[in-house]
């Protein structure tokens, strides 16, 4: 480990914290000419909540976010290892490409929409429309999600260790949802299945990859597509 | 559902008594052909040399031999034109030298902000994407029906409010200061569309009226008469009281006297693809489109495929300038003001 580099949020949202993150690493280099920068652990502290932080991130360093984000955080970021030591609005880690979110607030509406590969993990609960189009990503929420979690899935998994609100899976077409809890209730494009052994397995992964320290799985419930939808 | 339909309004040339302190060198000095696009803020404004753009590559599929082109027409002719939708190449920087290249977003697909951190004009593409599982894009012919040009909201925004905080995201996106965010739609419900797009804090609308195929072949499709499009939305501008909200249209084939009224009535630039398609060569056809056409192009270098292209644009701007001084526009920057 090559220590950690601290960074203010207070002027670098959106595609301005990669860049910035680039600099401090190229500086980091040139002091350490043989050090491999991508052991730096990058630490941003937040002064409020900023919209936009870390969009387009693109950098394998593990980066530790002291605070609150706003709307879109991480959006389209690829090969990250993002932690989030608070909570994040609207539409976190949409598009997400490949790597980790840990966010270990809550979240509000529409978490890790159009994300195509990575896992997204809320220790917290999550608002309406989760997983919303996800397509290939897989994101976990411990606590309990809204309405309309799994909303025209794609495909990816969702996995809710809590409660889900109403219309579970509306619209989905591929993916595979994992509930912990109970739902109000259940949208018509989808079905309970039992759940198998490799099911058991891909939780029993995902929540060990996600944090979670009790990896049975026995207690989830499997929810696909409709056969005849 | 409003619709307003309205007349355009033509371009009057300068009459002979308003020529009376006419420089008689002016002929000789070089034509000002460019145009300014503004931020919704009021204050980012994007300079175009030329006000035209081509769709090639982003309607229709883009070879390297087109990209190579489209960036000669970019640098050398001033034209815009748009990023690859197979271009997920990630430059370190961007020069205004090089032209100006829109990079399309579109509305149902993941975004690859990677791919537009340098980018000074990015484009929300509201219609099914390339990648879109349930379309048939990859098939040229499948975007010659208008199925495929049906406006489309992206399926995770529910509210105005988040389609206004979207366009904010991508602003922030880029690191390009005051990069511009505007929208691509078919024409339909011009009038309502274009409000909604103003008021979602876009900073311009392209209006798809004309959809031409690749540029070797003859397709296209009309979706809506260019006139009353332009005017209808025209109006709709006006009517939202917004300052600097710019209009870009696909024409149909048109002579460069039909470009001025367009630009006189309130169009920013035009997209030319269809006036390009026109000059095709008579025996020039894509491999595959036909028989004679794949005979036609065997031993013949295949950069010339595409050099008629290159000509056209020279000639279509020659003459628009050509056009311009005729009817007494020392600039084109002179329509905006009249």
């Amino acid at each position: 480990m090559n220590g950690t580099v601290e960074l203010s949020l207070s002027s670098i949202c959106g595609a301005r914290l990669h860049h910035a993150i680039g600099e401090v690493l190229l500086s980091q280099q040139s002091r350490e000419t043989a050090a491999d920068i991508s052991t730096v652990a990058i630490r941003v502290v937040g002064d409020g909540v900023h919209h936009f932080v870390g969009v387009g991130l693109s950098y394998p360093n593990h980066i530790d976010v002291v605070g609150s984000v706003g709307d879109y955080a991480f959006c389209g970021a690829d090969n990250v290892e993002v932690t989030i030591d608070g909570d994040a609005g609207e539409f976190a880690a949409h598009s997400l490409r490949s790597g980790q979110v840990v966010i270990k607030g809550s979240v509000t509406d529409s978490l890790g929409s159009m994300a195509v590969g990575g896992l997204v993990a809320v220790y917290g609960t999550a608002g309406v429309r989760t997983g919303i189009c996800l397509n290939g990503a897989d994101v976990f929420v411990r606590g309990n999600v809204g309405a309309e979690a799994g909303y025209c899935m794609q495909q990816g998994t969702l996995i809710i260790g809590g409660n889900a609100g109403e219309k579970l899976g509306r619209g989905l077409r591929g993916g595979t949802i994992y509930l912990r809890g109970d739902v109000v209730s259940v949208s018509e494009d989808i079905e309970e299945q039992r759940l198998r052994e490799p099911d058991r397995l891909k939780l029993g992964l995902l929540l060990l990859k996600a944090g979670i320290k009790t990896p049975s799985g026995k207690e989830f419930r499997v929810f696909r597509r409709r056969l005849d939808s | 559902m409003t619709n307003y339909e309205s007349k355009l309004r033509r371009f009057r040339p300068r009459p002979l008594y308003e020529r009376l302190n006419a420089d008689l060198s002016l002929a000789d000095e070089t034509f000002d052909s460019s145009c300014v696009l503004k931020g919704a803020s009021g204050e980012s404004s994007l300079s175009w040399p030329s006000p035209m753009f081509l769709r090639q590559g982003v309607d229709s599929s883009c070879s390297e031999q087109m990209a190579a082109l489209l960036g000669r027409l970019r640098r050398e002719l001033g034209v815009s034109t748009y990023r690859s939708h197979d271009d997920s190449s990630t430059p370190d920087s961007r020069s205004l030298a090089a032209g100006i290249e829109i990079v399309p977003v579109y509305v149902n697909e993941y975004f690859q902000p990677a791919t537009f951190h340098h980018a000074e004009q990015i484009e929300v593409q509201f219609f099914q994407g390339i990648s879109d599982p349930n379309s048939h894009a990859s098939a040229s012919q499948a975007r010659l029906t208008k199925t495929h040009w049906i406006p489309r909201m992206p399926r995770d925004i529910s509210s105005i409010e988040q389609l206004s905080r979207r366009v904010d995201m991508l602003r922030q996106s880029s690191d390009q200061q005051g990069v511009l965010v505007g929208a691509a739609i078919a024409a339909c419900s011009i009038y309502d569309d274009v409000r909604y797009i103003i008021d979602a804090g876009f900073d311009y609308v392209t209006l798809l009226t004309h959809i031409t195929g690749e540029l070797l072949t003859s397709q296209s499709l009309e979706l809506h008469p260019v006139d009353s499009a332009i005017s209808t939305a025209t109006r709709a501008i006006q009517d939202s009281g917004r300052k600097g909200f710019s209009l870009l249209v696909t024409t149909p084939p048109a002579r460069p006297s039909q470009a001025i009224d367009w630009f006189s009535a309130g169009v920013r630039a035009i997209g030319i693809d269809a006036m390009l398609q026109q000059f095709r060569p008579a025996n020039t056809s894509q491999s595959g489109d036909s028989f004679g056409g794949f005979m036609g192009g065997y031993g013949r270098p295949s950069a010339s495929r595409f050099e008629w292209i290159y000509d056209a644009t020279e000639d279509f701007i020659e003459g628009l300038i050509s056009e311009c001084r005729f009817v007494g526009l020392d600039s084109l920057q002179q329509l905006d003001a009249s």
